[in-house]
């Protein structure tokens, strides 16, 4: 963790000095995080594209601001977040971020998707309101701490806490609904 | 004996490695009683597990080199070698071609090793003096120096167009600006 911690400091020096090697390694590391954190949130390929790509452009524009005492990642999924609220508002007819919809499964998803359990997960997760998705996204999936979390999304812990413990009964009561395929 | 809604609570808080091994021992013991509350521990820990494998998604092939291009990162410098290495060849030809001796040394040599070309070369050079009388102002001109400085410019402006022609930039003011625009763009 530590070297993997160090190994970001050294890209992001050399990312300032415009470094395509290391903007690329950066990019190598995180794209793939970034996109599916905003696809869950988002349900739609080329929009959640769009949005990583704003997201990184952000990034490395803004990067000589960041500061390195914090965790890169956070304030990476900080911007994520930021791009897509920003998105979001911009495209209210298309999505609603504090509705019930986006229940809808794409076949992007199904494409990828193999094993059965992982396919009502998801499905279930698509069906939860997008801040309790966010939130289960980002502690189970992406393993971020509660800190992180309250840092990315701008939310006490202890809200934090509430809304996960909800986020998981909801979840498992979705799953429960779920007809076995 | 622990209360089922006290040890819910106890779950969720192992489910946020959060417990210390007093209470994680006393959810320990309450589960090997209740089935309930054995249930929903292992659906939670379940849905925990899954979520953690769930997959990644991938942005398309060619996402790094967009962000790259857009950030002017990417080696956009092939145009640029291809323009320099095509100007030297341009001006090194056009100054052998003029100053050395050994051109019309071996074109000389040429001709007078082959029977064959030399009668070529005659009807090409009947024809060119037909054709002399219509293009002598064209002839002339052709001797200019300025030609091929003129020919290395739109060579070097050619090169660089085709280059854009074969990467375009994508805009991020474009991206931001009206998304519904650009969703018809990405969706054909």
């Amino acid at each position: 963790m530590e070297n993997h911690t160090a190994n970001i400091k050294e890209l992001i020096e050399e990312a300032l000095a415009d470094n395509e090697d290391a903007c690329r390694k950066i990019l190598n590391l995180y794209k793939s995080r970034i996109f599916s954190y905003v696809y869950r949130m988002i349900r739609n390929y080329h929009d959640a594209e769009d949005i990583t790509f704003d997201t990184f452009i952000r990034c490395f524009k803004s990067l000589s601001s960041f500061d390195r005492t914090r965790s890169f990642s956070t304030w990476l999924f900080t911007i994520a977040h930021n791009v897509t609220i920003d998105f979001i508002r911009k495209n209210k007819q298309q999505y609603e971020y504090y509705d019930e919809r986006h229940a809808a499964k794409e076949d992007f998803v199904e494409e990828y998707e193999k094993k059965k359990k992982m396919e009502r997960i998801e499905e279930a997760l698509a069906k939860l309101p997008p801040l309790e998705r966010e939130l289960i996204v980002l502690f189970h999936k992406e393993e971020c701490s509660y800190k992180e979390i309250s840092e990315i999304l701008k939310i006490p812990v202890s809200t934090i806490k509430i809304k996960l413990h909800r986020a998981r009964k909801k979840l498992r009561g979705i799953i429960h609904e779920t007809p076995k395929m | 004996m622990m209360k089922h809604k006290e040890i819910e609570r106890l779950i969720q808080k192992s489910l946020d490695h959060e417990t210390n091994e007093e209470e994680e021992r006393a959810l320990r013991l309450h589960l090997s009683g209740c089935d309930n509350c054995r249930k929903l521990y292992q659906e939670l820990t379940q849905i925990e597990q899954g979520l953690g494998e769930l997959i990644e998604f991938y942005p398309r092939h060619d996402f790094n080199d967009r962000v790259l291009r857009e950030l002017n990162l990417k080696k956009s410098l092939a145009w640029k070698k291809v323009t320099v290495v095509f100007a030297g060849s341009w001006l090194a030809s056009i100054l052998f071609l003029v100053f050395s001796p050994w051109t019309r040394g071996m074109i000389t040599n040429l001709l007078t090793s082959t029977p064959m070309l030399v009668r070529l070369f005659d009807k090409i050079h009947v024809i060119a003096v037909s054709f002399g009388q219509i293009l002598t102002p064209l002839a002339k001109s052709f001797f200019n120096p300025t030609y091929p400085v003129i020919g290395l410019i739109f060579s070097i402006v050619f090169i660089y167009f085709f280059s854009k022609i074969l990467h375009p930039i994508r805009k991020i003011e474009g991206n931001t600006g009206s998304p519904s625009k650009r969703w018809d763009l990405l969706r054909g």
